[in-house]
């Protein structure tokens, strides 16, 4: 059983990001095939805050923004 | 390779800086020399009764050689615990072989040896007739008075450090502080983006208004900052700041 940082890093890190990734990169496909601006609006909008929690979730706070200071 | 630090008479201080080197070395094959002088107090003893570090009956990962020396007695012990895992058991694994050669130390054997390689049967007064298995020792047993140094070998061709000089403990090995720092920075980048782009979208949504083109631009500077932060966790991947599993050192052929 993995615990701990490595845990963290394996099982949540990893595929938040890489499915937080996937959701932006969807957005933007999305974004430019929808004709009306309202939908637009409205898919960018509902697809981006799923994808910012997860990143938001994922982000290895407790490191430094700086290592070293 | 390897140095010498030589132990106070009596000193429980050099064991206990001993101990505490081999919990907080990251050595995965160390090798510890204790050498084994016969006129002063044996802290390693000692330390070894008092149980510190409950042994869990697992003995192979030490491997005791008696070897001559200028000193009366010398035993080399290689450490080839595996490393890897729990701390706790780094603690039992290196406690076991600390344990074994206290035992072995305590065996009329030692002196049976000196006595043979000197040629002075004189040494063997005072010891009983029977020798005694270092594994059917007990705390009565008199204890054989030891001197220990210790001369610790880095396999990875480190500079040795002085066991009671400034350790530097597993915090020093921990993420925080070899990682590069580009993906903290980045990462703000990042949610700024998103936050953005996010706080466009949700004015626009509602407030209904039109399309521009900076609405665009958020989106691209998420996308694109999260590709790039992507990108710096990949190659954080590759280098690799987790502490690694070692796999068990293997058996000496």
């Amino acid at each position: 059983m993995i615990t701990g940082m490595r845990r963290f890093f394996v099982a949540e890190h990893i595929p938040l990001m890489v499915l937080a990734l996937i959701v932006i990169h969807a957005i933007g496909v999305v974004e430019r095939r929808t004709p009306n601006d309202g939908d637009r609006f409205k898919r960018s909008a509902l697809g981006d805050t799923p994808a910012l929690m997860m990143v938001a979730v994922a982000i290895p706070f407790w490191r430094p923004l700086f290592p070293g200071l | 390779m390897g140095r010498v630090w030589p132990g106070k008479s009596g000193d429980e201080g050099l064991c206990q800086h001993l101990i505490r080197y081999l919990l907080e070395s990251n050595d995965a094959a160390a090798l510890i020399f204790i050498r084994v002088w016969d006129r002063l107090e044996s802290p390693v003893i000692n330390l070894a009764q008092r149980g510190r570090v409950e042994p869990e009956g697992a003995s192979t990962h030490a491997d005791i050689q008696e070897a001559p020396g200028q000193a009366l007695a010398e035993w080399k012990v290689r450490l080839r615990a595996p490393l890897a895992g729990a701390r706790s058991r780094r603690k039992t694994a290196r406690y076991i072989s600390i344990r074994q050669a206290s035992q072995a130390a305590r065996g009329s054997v030692l002196r049976r040896r000196l006595a043979d390689d000197a040629g002075d049967p004189s040494l063997l007064d005072g010891l009983p007739a029977v020798v005694t298995p270092s594994s059917q020792l007990s705390r009565a047993d008199p204890p054989i008075r030891l001197e220990i140094r210790m001369e610790v070998e880095h396999p990875a061709g480190r500079d040795p450090v002085h066991p009671a000089a400034e350790i530097p403990s597993l915090e020093a090995y921990k993420m925080d502080n070899i990682t590069p720092g580009a993906d903290n920075v980045v990462r703000w980048l990042v949610l700024l983006a998103a936050v953005w782009a996010l706080f466009r979208t949700y004015f626009g949504w509602l407030g209904a208004r039109a399309w521009e083109p900076s609405d665009k631009q958020a989106g691209f500077l998420l996308t694109t900052a999260a590709d790039n932060q992507f990108l710096l966790g990949v190659i954080l991947a590759v280098i690799s700041p987790l502490p690694k599993r070692r796999s068990p050192t293997r058996e000496r052929s």
